[in-house]
This record gives structure tokens, C-alpha cells and sequence, in this order.
């Protein structure tokens, strides 16, 4: 094998010595010894796990919801992002949510057995969650206000002349404090199978549609939460029944007002947002 | 040595493969104690990724409403079947970087002491009592509900008593000159350590002022899973380096200065980027600059690594290991698109606008497959088929470098591909429509109409046709590694 002897000779001249190498090794040990000590130095969170918030938070690692859910975007994408979630009910209305869809399960999330107490932990936990941080980046120029389905739906409504016993209006306005749309898209099914909000006034006979708007459709659809009342109910059938005649007009402004909206690089924050 | 078989399967190489550089590095004169840890190490691996493929296929169907209610009945959901799938690809990973370690082991470390004999006994058993009882108590929904480490965490003790036997072999047998050793034997050395820290590490959330910080335990969390990373990728790229070493007959490369450099690198990120995972978490700002600057530098580095170790083996030309050489041609391919998308997620604004979505999953998955797994592919098959000329099946070894194999390697690059560039191209829609949609808005309103109709199925089919091109490589591989050694 002479020409390993000749690779010798050549790996001499190109080797590194047993002391630079030791050197390397030893200063980048000392780099990492650096950086995990910045990290278990730095500033704790403001908020404290204890209590029924604590027991939540071991709820949320027995039951794996971080399969499908994600904290700050860790976790699997199946499901939606739970970091904020609590911001967007009110009362008892998170408590309300969590009970239905956990125990019913919701499209590909399956139903859980839960014990009592679970829910309210859970809860709890996520309400302290949402007070750490914002775990979703959005853009700055439309972090609050009406998305475009809503902006074009109140422009169509308000054009609406004359009286009516059960404004659509009204129905609108109920619907977005259940937060049906959550699970249904006004004019696709959604990513939970839920089918548009424009579709359903023609696929189902009034007393149909009442009834899935009293006790929703398990056990895949929960009921709304919190109920709602008879007036309400009627209102949101005449909203329904306006989008399913409208709904061309509605989505198409619906598409112009998406269009206006432009992601810019510039906007996008360098570290955190909010 | 030819022999007359069907136009499909004739060999693109002629002869026997070689053995490698020298008669004392013969593997018919190592000890048959290692050499059988070294066979046990790669069965290990191979089963580890069978079980990997059925949970991720699983999983990928599972993505598709309409078919995740044929498997939500059967008690077959998300829980148990992606930590499943990480948790024995990681394990395919670690399996195969160790038995070509213990092929090292076979020329370097002589006959094995009892001691080193028990201390194997230890790690297989242990080991194998760990996997047969993640694979048990996942189904049944005992999960520990971490990333990484999804399984109870009481199966973390024999996982991590299995390690330090290993360690201790290693370190054992390698301490002496272990700094005038070729750069793989550093990377192997170190890794050993920096998995124990990085292990322990993802256990940190027991201890309960961590466990009660949701933001400190992320922090943690994600510094941990960065960190064990670095450590198999460790083993993964000391494997390449070793691979390219035998197969070339080439010993410049392992252990030039160019190769330190590129290690000294190479670790620098592994112990100090991982806050690219956690850019968007509140914590120190002088911890995520140090991290992106550290990231930035070492895509530049390993591009050089593998360019390196690929010209190695093309230099050969047609040689007996094509096979070898076509899984590493294809991972330096992979690691040039994985490392440009790398780059970019790495940048904070970007970052922010697609983490959480399907982007992370493809890099995660880009890397496993298209990187750490081609390279060890090309090591193993070059080890089996190196052990199957050693036992005298040398046209059992033919298999493994013939047309119709290479074809196999096409399919499985092409199916990752359209796997890899579907969910980057979800994921990036989801960010850019999630960055648009106001703050309180509900999540239905996120995607457009296009994508919630066909995520989930496309998912679906190009998980099941990466989980076919895996497959069709197992069926030629698990016969052969498990084939018995037939008597003379």
C-alpha cells in the first residue's frame, strides 16, 4: 500500500496538533457553558404556574395536547394555536368551550374522559398562558378591527332599508359572540369540516337549522355557547338564509378587501411582536 | 464475478466490493464480538425505522378528515402516533450511527474485554426493554406530552443507562491518543457526552420552579431539543466522514485541519444556536443575537463539509459502492436546498412569520430524512454489504448496488421531495394568511379556500408515497441484515 505511505507524509504536513484541537473543544465547551448560563439567568416569566393553572399545565402533557395544539408555535399543526386563546371569550364562556368540544372531541381532535375539575383547570391554565406573551405574529396594520368578511358584511347590511322582526344584522352580531366562526368559514368548509356559513340556510329546512342552532350537531358540532335565546336564534336564521342570497355579492367584496391587504417585509418585527 | 439474472437486476459494478485499506483492517480477523454488536446495532436501526414509517404513514392519513374518522374509532389518533414516529426515527438515527461506530470499533478496539461484553449486554437489553415499552404504553396514551422525548419519562432511565454503557466503551477504548484520532472520533467522543447533557436536559421540566414557568420551560425545552440534535448529528456526520474515509480509501480528509475547522464550527453552532427555536419567546435579547450570528455562519461551513466528502467519493468513479454513493450524492443535494431554507427561517422576521406552521415541520423533516438519513443509508449499505462479502454471500451483496436498487433511491428522493415542497408550501401560505388575519379572528378564516381542501390529502398521498420508496429499500434490507450466516 505505498501510496498510504506517501499520504503520510502529506497528512503530517495538514494535521492539526492534539493541543489546538484540545483548545478548540475546550473553548467551545466554554462557549456553551456561556450560553446555557445566560439562558437559566435570564428574567422568569411573570407568570407562575399554581393552583388549578398548575394542574392544567400537567393536564395539557397527559392528555398530549401539544400533538396538535402549539404554545408560542411549538407543537404539532393540526390544530390551532392555543396561546392566546382565552383573550377571545369571556365569563364562562371558555370554561363552556373547553367542556364541549374535549368531551365531544371536534372533526380530527378525538373526545377525552375527563375528571371533574379538569375543565376549570384547564381553563385556568390557559388564561394564565395568555397573559405571557402573544404567541402569534400579526401584522400591525390589522391587529384589531373586522377582517374582511365582517367589514363586507356590515357594509352589505348597513344598506339594508326598511324594518325587519328579526334583523340580520342582529343575527351577525350574535353569531360572532358564539364564535361559530371559529369552526365554520363563510363561503368553504373549514379546516374542521365544518361546512360554509353560506351553504346552510339552503341545504337545511328551517326547523333543521333551528334545531342545530339549539343543540348543535353531535358529536361533531357543540352547541353554542352561551345559548342562544329564541329572538336570537331567529335572527341568526334571517342572517343565514340574507347570506345564502347575497352570498355572490359578499364574497366578492369579501376577495377585494383580502386583495387591499399586502404583507410588508418592512412591517415584520426583528424579534418580538406585541 | 458475474452471474446471469434478469436485465433489472444486473449490477451497474463489476466485481466483488472492496473491503477497504489494508489486510489488518479485514473485518474475517475482528473480533466476532464486536462484529455481531456491530450487525445487532444495525438490525436495531432497521426496525427502529420500520416502526418510525408505519406511525408517520399512519399519522400522515390521520391529516385527512375524511380518513381520520376510519382511524379515530380505532382508537388510532395523533397522540400516540407522532410521538411514536419521532421517537423511533430518533432512535433510527442514534442505532445507525453506532453501528458504524462499532465498525470502527472492530478495527481500533481489539478483542472485547468482559467488561466491554456486559457492558453491551446492558445497552441492547436495556434498550430493547425501553422500546418494547414505548411501543406499548404510547398506544395507550401514557405520553409524557414533551417534544422529543414524548414517552414517559420512566423509560428515559434504561434509554440513558444503555448510553453511558456505550460511552464508557467508547471513551474506554479511543482515550488513549483519542486527540491524535481522525475527526470522526472526535465527533463520535463528544457527541457521546453532549447527548448525556442534552437528555437530561429535556428532563429538566420535572423540576418543579421550571415546570411552574411556562416560558422558562420553553426556553429550556427548546434549548434541549436543539442541543440533542446537534448530538446525533454528530454521529450522523463522524459516520459520513468515516463512510467516505473506507469507501475512497482516502485518509487526507479525516484528519486534516480543514476538517477541525469545519467541527470547531459545526459544535459551535450545536452549543450555542439553538435560540433560533425561540426567537419569538420572551427571553434575552443578547442570547437570540448570539444565535443568529452562530446560525448564519454555519451554513457557509457545512456546504464546504459535504462538497468535500462528495468530491471523495466521486473521485472513484464507477466503484463497487454506487449505492453508497448515490444516498450521499443525494443527501449533499438535500443539505444545499435544507441549509438555503435554513438560512432564510433563520432570520427573525421571517422566523416569526412561519414558525408554527408546516415550514418547521418540513425543516425538521428535510433534515432527518434528506440529510441524516441518506447519509446513513450510504453508511449502512456500504456495512451490510462489506458483512455479507465477509460471510461469503457476495452476490447477496450485489443486491444492494444494482439498477433496479438505485431506482428504489430515486423514488425515495422524488417522494420526499414533493413531501418536503408541500409542506413548505403550506406552511408559508398558513403565515403570510395568519400574519393577515386580525388578532381576534377565528381560525377558520386563516387559509384559503384552496389549501383547506387540500392540505390534508396531499399530505396524506405524499406521506404514503415516501412511506412506499422507505419501504421498498426495507424489504431488500431487513432479509439480508437478519438473512443467517450460512454454514462453510
Amino acid at each position: 500500500m505505498h501510496h498510504e505511505t506517501n499520504r503520510s507524509g502529506t497528512l503530517q504536513q495538514s494535521a492539526m496538533s492534539a493541543r489546538a484541537k484540545q483548545a478548540m473543544v475546550g473553548g467551545l465547551v466554554l462557549c456553551f457553558a456561556l450560553q446555557t448560563t445566560l439562558v437559566y439567568s435570564d428574567e422568569p416569566s411573570p407568570v407562575q404556574l399554581q393552583g388549578a393553572a398548575l394542574e392544567g399545565s400537567r393536564l395539557w402533557h397527559r392528555h398530549g395536547c401539544q400533538v396538535c395544539h402549539q404554545l408560542y408555535g411549538f407543537g404539532g399543526f393540526l390544530g390551532p394555536d392555543l396561546t392566546n386563546v382565552a383573550s377571545r371569550f369571556h365569563g364562562a364562556q371558555l370554561g363552556e368551550r373547553l367542556r364541549i368540544v374535549m368531551t365531544r372531541g371536534s372533526g380530527q381532535m378525538p373526545p377525552f374522559e375527563l375528571e371533574p375539575g379538569d375543565v376549570e383547570a384547564f381553563a385556568a391554565f390557559l388564561v394564565q398562558m395568555d397573559q405571557t406573551g402573544r404567541g402569534q405574529l400579526r401584522s400591525p396594520t390589522v391587529a384589531s378591527g373586522p377582517g374582511p368578511f365582517e367589514q363586507a358584511v356590515s357594509e352589505k347590511l348597513s344598506r339594508l332599508k326598511g324594518p325587519e322582526p328579526f334583523p340580520p344584522r342582529d343575527g351577525f352580531a350574535a353569531l360572532r359572540t358564539r364564535l361559530c366562526l371559529a369552526c365554520h368559514a363563510p363561503f368553504t368548509p373549514s379546516p374542521a369540516g365544518a361546512p360554509a356559513l353560506a351553504n346552510l340556510a339552503g341545504r337545511l329546512a328551517p326547523a333543521a337549522l333551528d334545531e342545530r342552532l339549539r343543540r348543535g350537531k353531535p358529536p361533531t358540532m357543540p352547541p353554542p355557547t352561551p345559548a342562544f335565546d329564541p329572538r336570537e336564534r331567529a335572527a341568526v336564521r334571517a342572517f343565514l338564509t340574507w347570506l345564502g342570497k347575497n352570498h355572490t355579492d359578499v364574497e366578492r367584496r369579501t376577495t377585494e378587501l383580502s386583495a387591499k391587504r399586502r404583507i410588508s417585509l418592512l412591517d415584520l418585527p426583528w424579534w418580538e411582536y406585541e | 464475478m458475474t452471474d446471469a439474472r434478469r436485465p433489472g437486476n444486473r449490477p451497474v459494478t463489476n466485481g466483488l466490493p472492496s473491503l477497504g485499506f489494508g489486510p489488518s483492517l479485514s473485518r474475517a480477523n475482528a473480533d466476532p464480538s464486536r462484529r455481531y454488536a456491530t450487525l445487532t446495532f444495525l438490525r436495531g436501526a432497521l426496525v427502529a425505522l420500520a416502526v418510525g414509517l408505519v406511525a408517520g404513514l399512519l399519522g400522515s392519513i390521520y391529516s385527512a378528515p375524511t380518513l381520520a374518522s376510519y382511524l379515530q374509532p380505532r382508537g388510532i389518533d395523533l397522540i400516540s402516533l407522532r410521538p411514536l414516529h419521532t421517537t423511533f426515527a430518533t432512535a433510527f438515527i442514534f442505532l445507525a450511527g453506532l453501528a458504524v461506530v462499532h465498525r470502527y470499533l472492530e478495527d481500533e478496539a481489539g478483542p472485547m474485554t468482559l467488561a466491554d461484553r456486559w457492558r453491551l449486554r446492558v445497552q441492547v437489553v436495556s434498550w430493547a426493554i425501553a422500546g418494547a415499552g414505548i411501543l406499548v404504553t404510547l398506544p395507550l396514551g401514557i405520553t409524557s406530552g414533551r417534544e422529543y422525548v414524548g414517552f414517559h419519562p420512566i423509560f428515559s432511565i434504561p434509554i440513558l443507562l444503555g448510553w453511558l454503557c456505550f460511552a464508557w466503551t467508547f471513551l474506554r477504548v479511543t482515550w488513549s491518543g483519542f486527540w491524535s484520532r481522525p475527526v470522526y472520533v472526535t465527533m463520535w467522543g463528544v457527541g457521546c457526552i453532549f447527548f448525556v447533557y442534552a437528555f437530561l436536559e429535556q428532563h429538566a421540566y420535572l423540576l418543579p420552579e421550571i415546570f411552574a414557568d411556562p416560558v422558562v420551560d420553553r426556553r429550556v425545552q427548546w434549548k434541549a431539543c436543539g442541543t440533542l440534535v446537534g448530538s446525533f448529528n454528530l454521529f450522523v456526520y463522524g459516520a459520513l466522514i468515516y463512510t467516505g474515509e473506507r469507501v475512497s480509501g482516502d485518509r487526507r480528509y479525516a484528519n486534516s485541519k480543514a476538517a477541525y475547522l469545519l467541527l470547531g464550527v459545526g459544535l459551535l453552532n450545536s452549543f450555542t444556536n439553538f435560540a433560533h427555536h425561540t426567537y419569538h419567546l420572551p427571553q434575552s435579547h443578547l442570547v437570540k443575537w448570539i444565535s443568529f450570528v452562530i446560525s448564519m455562519l454555519e451554513i457557509i461551513i457545512l456546504l464546504h463539509v459535504v462538497g468535500n466528502v462528495a468530491r471523495i467519493l466521486m473521485t472513484r468513479g464507477d466503484g463497487p459502492f454506487c449505492s453508497s454513493r448515490a444516498f450521499i450524492r443525494s443527501s449533499k443535494g438535500w443539505t444545499v436546498v435544507m441549509l438555503l431554507t435554513s438560512v432564510l427561517i433563520s432570520i427573525p422576521p421571517l422566523n416569526a412569520l412561519v414558525h408554527g406552521t408546516y415550514v418547521v415541520t418540513a425543516h425538521a423533516m428535510g433534515t432527518m430524512i434528506g440529510i441524516d438519513t441518506l447519509i446513513l443509508f450510504g453508511a449502512l449499505t456500504w456495512l451490510l454489504a462489506e458483512t455479507l462479502v465477509t460471510r461469503g454471500q457476495a452476490t447477496a451483496a450485489e443486491r444492494l448496488h444494482c439498477v433496479r436498487h438505485r431506482t428504489r433511491v430515486v423514488a425515495l428522493n422524488v417522494s420526499v421531495a414533493v413531501l418536503i415542497g408541500w409542506l413548505n408550501l403550506v406552511g408559508l401560505v398558513d403565515g403570510i394568511h395568519r400574519y393577515l388575519t386580525p388578532k381576534d379572528a377565528a381560525y377558520a378564516l386563516h387559509r384559503p379556500e384552496w389549501l383547506t381542501n387540500s392540505s390534508g390529502p396531499v399530505f396524506a398521498l405524499a406521506g404514503t408515497a415516501t412511506f412506499l420508496a422507505f419501504a421498498s429499500l426495507l424489504a431488500t434490507y431487513l432479509p439480508l441484515v437478519f438473512q443467517p450466516r450460512r454454514k462453510r
